[in-house]
């Protein structure tokens, strides 16, 4: 009987390994330890044996029997992780759940934008879309027939009334409230009469401000190469380029590395290696007195920037028009 | 403004590579936008040398040349009668691209195959003469590159110029910041003048009365010229930046106002009556035909240039027809002045003309540079056109007014940029570029700008030299040492960011609309004439017709979205946008600005796929929107009702009014079919719209705890029949009232209408939750209370209990 057992055994741990698929392995079950499978029958001798032999024999029964389910049941499981075996439940099947929606990508990186300056100590502040010339030009140091103007076209309402052209005219507003020290990020939209790749007559600004005692240029510096290295990445190596705006002096053009050639020149960046992604500079002294504020006693840095311009560079779209197409396709892709 | 680099090396030596030099002008704030190779289109014309001529055997006209080019021999049919064997002469080869646009390739001429072309300076665009063959020098070396060997090849350098750097829209203001950038001297143009013949003020008399306007006005007269094309040198230059030769007189006063940024005007001198020159202002309605062949209308504010009879120039913006230069002008007088930058400026606009000229009137030119340039041009016009410059110079100005000099600190340099230059560093780069300094004390400097500096007025502009010079890179980087303050958060952004997550997470997309719409969109809306939303602001200058206008509702543009979207196949959309409308206040004044919220939905319900089935949405999909929007923010105890008379665009049916309040806060329901059809969409669609101001003032951000309960709930559930007319809410609402401080919740689990109920009533299935907590509530607490609420709904709604089966 012993020895049954034992041949029985060595011949089932042989045979399973070998087995070639599922219905083999059923059949090799169902010979082992089906109802009518050999063990079973065998153990159904038991009977037969001396009493005192029974118990051991039982044992090592038992012992043969789980040895060969469990081979039985390695091997299943093995081809189970092969992917060859059925489970009952299909877990490759899709999980149930709604998409979530999204945001559009310019209110995204708005909220990026804001974001850095807020944990810098900013406060958002706000303005209407519809402004009046003074706040937009004129207390901006952008005289009438000042060829400055020029610089932006301008839909007008009426003669004094219009679309703000950038979103400037809130750093006005702020100081008009507010004595210094002055901390602002101001986003919003801005209107400019031009279309095509490149322009839309509606598009996105955020302006910043800071007003206090001592603030430089220096400062300045440091400022927006914290925030180019946080909105792009530690990586993106930038410069400042003097430039014009009426409402500071000096005033600056911030350029990074082209993300697209990584400053060999490319059609994107016009083969300069560098692309425009921010303008800036001192406040004015002259916008400071408009507001009643000393030059002589405080200093203060401005910039502005697109945002549409940091989402194209930022997610490589080529077109600003698929901004306001507000087609699906586009919006889920970011 | 372009330059070319030959062009600067006349008044700077420029010992840097080409790419070098521009980008160093970039970094001073001389942004060069392009950098480009020029070859005058020059490409595949080679120096060919003639070294035989046959006669063409089938065409007697043409003749058979053998061209040498370099090491090559070419076989060439010409038709030119000017050539002669030994001569030199541009082989336009196979690819070359002439103006024209003429494209050569190999090709038989009457039975003889011809490798090329020999070319006219017409051909080359070079000048005017077609009667020929261009005959070059004989000493050019045959095969060079045609642009090369008439030193046609140059660089173009495209300046991107910033409003006030009016003194760099000229060759030489270019040249003064590359001297600067280089540490070199400007050699300013050697002007050789000698005068002849009789004094100019016998021939010509000069009266500015308009003397505000314009308070130099300088000119000379040059006789017996000879109109004609441009030599070489002048043509080249003005084609390498764009500019289209005309004849030499023009093409001179041309390459003085690029050279110096002085616009010039020449005048036939014989058609200026009464041999004077009058400097005033129009009068209105007076028609005055500009060199272009326009008549334009003038206006009494526009200054003129006059002679004894007529206007012949609009002053710094363009001549006139009636005293232009022709073949036929033998004298020729030059204007050279300075007009007031207003002035010109809104003259061109009125006019909507704009010119080189006036480009450089209306940002200040040089008033000290006036005469300079007056004299560079007559001299080259008597090089490039032969006469006499009479003698003497009308020059009616008042003389140089002195200019101020502004005091520098050296302390204050330091402050406004952050940097430690010292006194010395500052004071040469002011003289860098011209500005005279004076010591005026230990740590401070008296600096006086150059004339053509008029942009440097108040020492903040001389810092900003300092800086541009020095170079912004050298500037330190810091970080500002401030005191904290605690910025306000605006209270809009925190309902914003709830509104976003929320909407996202049930699958609305965002999207941001123009805030201009079609005037008619209201009408499509069907918004009766007194409603606010038809109080449009217009703009003066749309783009097009359908941004005519600012939106007054977000409804058409988010109807406009799902439009082309359905168009694009995206059929199953949610979408929501938060943002202005526009209300008219009347003219003159800024409009009210509301923020509004609005979600509009179409198509089907779930994802396609193997969860779901393919419902399409309805109402309650959209309303299940708007009231997650009130459950994130907190607001409840607003009400339904159906005054929708101010949303004529929804179905009347299938919407309703949003009340809060004494507030409107806006609508929801499904669109009037009829009104998606105006905006091409024939889906069902279903939006809320909702005042976004008012949510944000109804907003409170309160969370206030409740002790978890303690003891257990209790559940009762009643299935009534009542009317179908009566509002399931209602009944909600009483249910509220009436179950005092044990009813906890409760909600409808079932609404039915179908053939176990008879028709005009539903049945309605009710689950109301009971719980005390104080104690476990008994059964028969429960039940009085529930009986008591069950019957109160039967009687006040004429209803009655459904059997149970």
């Amino acid at each position: 009987m012993e020895e049954r057992l034992q041949k029985i055994r060595d011949e089932a741990l042989k045979a399973i390994p070998e087995v070639k698929g599922r219905e083999e392995w059923e059949t090799l079950r169902i010979k082992y330890l089906g109802r009518k499978g050999i063990l079973p029958e065998l153990l159904k001798q038991m009977g037969g044996l001396p009493a005192e032999l029974r118990p051991r024999i039982g044992q090592l029964a038992n012992a043969v029997k789980k040895e060969i389910e469990a081979a039985l049941n390695a091997w299943q499981s093995i081809v189970a992780t092969e992917g060859q075996a059925a489970p009952e439940t299909d877990i490759t099947l899709p999980g149930r759940f709604i998409p979530p929606g999204k945001l559009h990508p310019i209110t995204q990186i708005t909220g990026e934008v804001c974001d850095i300056f807020e944990r810098l100590g900013f406060a958002i502040a706000e303005g209407p879309d519809v402004e009046l010339d003074y706040y937009n030009f004129e207390a901006l140091n952008i005289p009438r027939d000042h060829p400055a103007r020029d610089m932006q076209d301008t839909f007008y309402i009426s003669e004094n009334v219009l679309l703000r052209t950038h979103t400037s005219p809130i750093q006005v507003r702020t100081m008009e409230r507010q004595r210094p020290p002055v901390r602002i990020i101001a986003p919003g939209k801005v209107y400019r009469c031009d279309s095509d790749i490149t322009h839309t007559p509606m598009f996105h600004q955020v302006e910043g401000l800071m007003v206090d005692k001592g603030i430089s240029f220096a400062d300045l510096k440091g400022l927006l190469t914290i925030f180019i290295h946080q909105i792009f990445d530690e990586q993106t190596s930038l410069r400042f380029r003097p430039s014009f705006f009426p409402f500071t002096e000096p005033s600056a053009e911030i350029d990074i590395l082209c993300v697209i050639c990584r400053g060999s020149g490319c059609r994107v960046c016009s083969q300069t290696g560098w692309l425009e992604v921010m303008g800036a500079g001192m406040v004015d002294p002259e916008v400071f007195r408009m507001v009643g504020y000393d030059p002589e006693e405080i200093t203060g840095l401005a910039f502005g920037m697109g945002i549409e311009r940091i989402a194209m560079l930022k997610y490589g779209i080529d077109d600003i028009r698929l901004f306001y197409e507000n087609n699906l396709r586009f919006l889920n892709q970011f | 403004m372009r330059v070319t680099l030959n062009w600067l090396k006349e008044f700077v030596d420029i010992d840097i590579p080409v790419e070098d030099m521009a980008e160093r002008l970039t970094m001073v704030g001389l942004e060069v936008e392009n950098l480009t190779h020029y070859d005058a289109g020059l490409g595949q014309v080679v120096v060919g040398h003639i070294t035989d001529i046959l006669p063409h055997p089938h065409a007697e006209d043409l003749s058979l040349c053998r061209v040498v080019s370099g090491k090559n021999t070419y076989r060439v049919v010409c038709g030119a009668k000017n050539i002669r064997i030994g001569d030199k002469a541009p082989l336009a080869l196979e690819g070359a691209i002439l103006p024209g646009p003429l494209r050569i390739s190999g090709t038989s001429i009457k039975g003889e195959y011809s490798e090329g072309m020999l070319c006219s300076t017409a051909e080359l665009g070079l000048g005017e003469d077609k009667s020929g063959v261009y005959i070059l020098p004989a000493d050019m070396e045959s095969g060079l590159p045609l642009a090369r060997a008439l030193e046609l090849e140059d660089y173009v350098l495209e300046i991107g110029l910033t409003p006030n750097r009016a003194d760099c829209l000229s060759v030489l203001g270019i040249a003064r910041e590359a001297a600067a950038i280089l540490h070199k001297k400007v050699r300013y143009p050697r002007i050789n003048i000698s005068e002849k013949g009789e004094d100019i003020h016998q021939e010509v008399s000069v009266e500015v009365r308009a003397v505000n306007l314009c308070p130099r006005y300088a000119g000379r007269i040059i006789k017996d010229v000879t109109v004609a094309g441009s030599p070489l040198w002048l043509h080249k230059r003005l084609l390498a930046i764009g500019i289209r030769p005309i004849n030499n007189i023009v093409d001179v006063t041309n390459y003085v106002l690029m050279e110096y940024g002085q616009p010039l005007h020449a005048f036939d001198l014989k058609r200026l009556a009464g041999k004077r020159i009058i400097v005033d202002q129009a009068r209105n309605g007076e028609t005055f035909t500009t060199l272009d062949g326009m008549a334009r209308t003038l206006s009494e504010n526009m200054l003129m240039i006059a002679d004894g009879e007529k206007n012949v120039a609009l002053a710094g913006i363009m001549g006139g027809i009636n005293s232009e230069i022709t073949t036929e002008t033998r004298s020729v007088f030059i204007e050279s002045a300075y007009f007031d930058p207003i002035s010109v400026r809104r003259t061109s606009r009125r006019l909507n003309l704009s010119t080189e000229s006036s480009y450089r009137f209306e940002r200040g030119i040089d008033m000290e540079g006036v005469g300079a340039a007056l004299d560079r041009a007559v001299s080259l016009m008597v090089r490039a056109g032969g006469g006499k410059i009479l003698r003497g110079r009308i020059d009616v100005y008042s003389g140089p007014k002195e200019r101020k000099p502004i005091p520098i600190r050296v302390g204050q340099v330091n402050r406004l940029l952050g940097s430690d230059l010292k006194k010395g560093e500052i004071r040469r780069l002011l003289e860098s570029i011209g500005i005279k300094v004076r010591e005026a004390g230990k740590d401070a400097f008296l600096a006086t700008s150059p004339s053509f500096r008029g942009d440097l007025s108040r020492e903040v502009d001389f810092i900003e030299e300092v800086a541009r010079l020095d170079g912004y890179e050298k500037i330190p980087v810091k970080l500002p040492i401030v005191s904290l303050t605690t910025p306000a958060r605006i209270k809009s952004h925190t309902v914003a960011n709830i509104c976003h997550s929320v909407l996202n997470s049930l699958g609305f997309y965002e999207v941001i609309n123009y805030s201009f719409m079609d005037e008619r969109a209201t009408k499509l809306l069907k918004i009766s004439g007194m409603d606010e939303r038809n109080r449009h602001v217009h703009l003066l200058n749309p783009l097009t017709e359908e941004q005519s206008v600012l939106r007054t509702s977000l409804i058409p543009n988010l109807l406009s979205t799902v439009c082309s979207n359905l168009n694009k196949r995206n059929s199953n959309l949610r979408l929501f946008e938060i943002g202005k409308i526009f209300i008219d206040q009347g003219e003159g004044r800024q409009p009210v600005e509301k923020t509004y919220l609005a979600g509009m939905c179409t198509g089907l319900r779930y994802p396609e796929g193997v969860h779901f089935p393919g419902n399409g949405v309805d109402l309650f999909d959209i309303k299940g929107g708007m009231e997650a929007v009130f459950q994130a923010l907190g607001i409840s105890g607003y009400s339904l009702d159906h005054a929708v008379e101010s949303a004529p665009y929804l179905r009347q049916e299938a919407s309703a009014r949003i009340v809060l309040g004494p507030k409107t806060l806006g609508f929801v329901g499904e669109m009037e079919p009829s009104v998606c059809e105006g905006f091409d969409v024939k889906e069902k669609v279903f939006m809320f719209e909702l005042s976004f101001d008012d949510l944000v003032e109804a907003y409170k951000g309160l969370k206030v705890f409740k002790p978890l309960p303690r003891y257990p709930a209790v559940m009762r559930d009643m299935a009534i029949i009542v009317p179908e007319d009566v509002p399931a809410g209602r009944i909600l609402r009483m249910i509220n009232e009436q179950g005092g401080n044990i009813m906890e919740n409760v909600f409808i689990f079932d609404v039915y209408q179908g053939r176990q109920i008879e028709r005009g009533y539903k049945s309605l299935a009710l689950r109301v939750i009971y719980r005390s907590s104080e104690k476990t509530l008994e059964d028969e607490e429960v039940n009085a209370v529930h009986q008591r609420i069950v019957n109160d709904i039967l009687s006040r709604f004429n209803g009655r209990l459904r059997e149970q089966k």
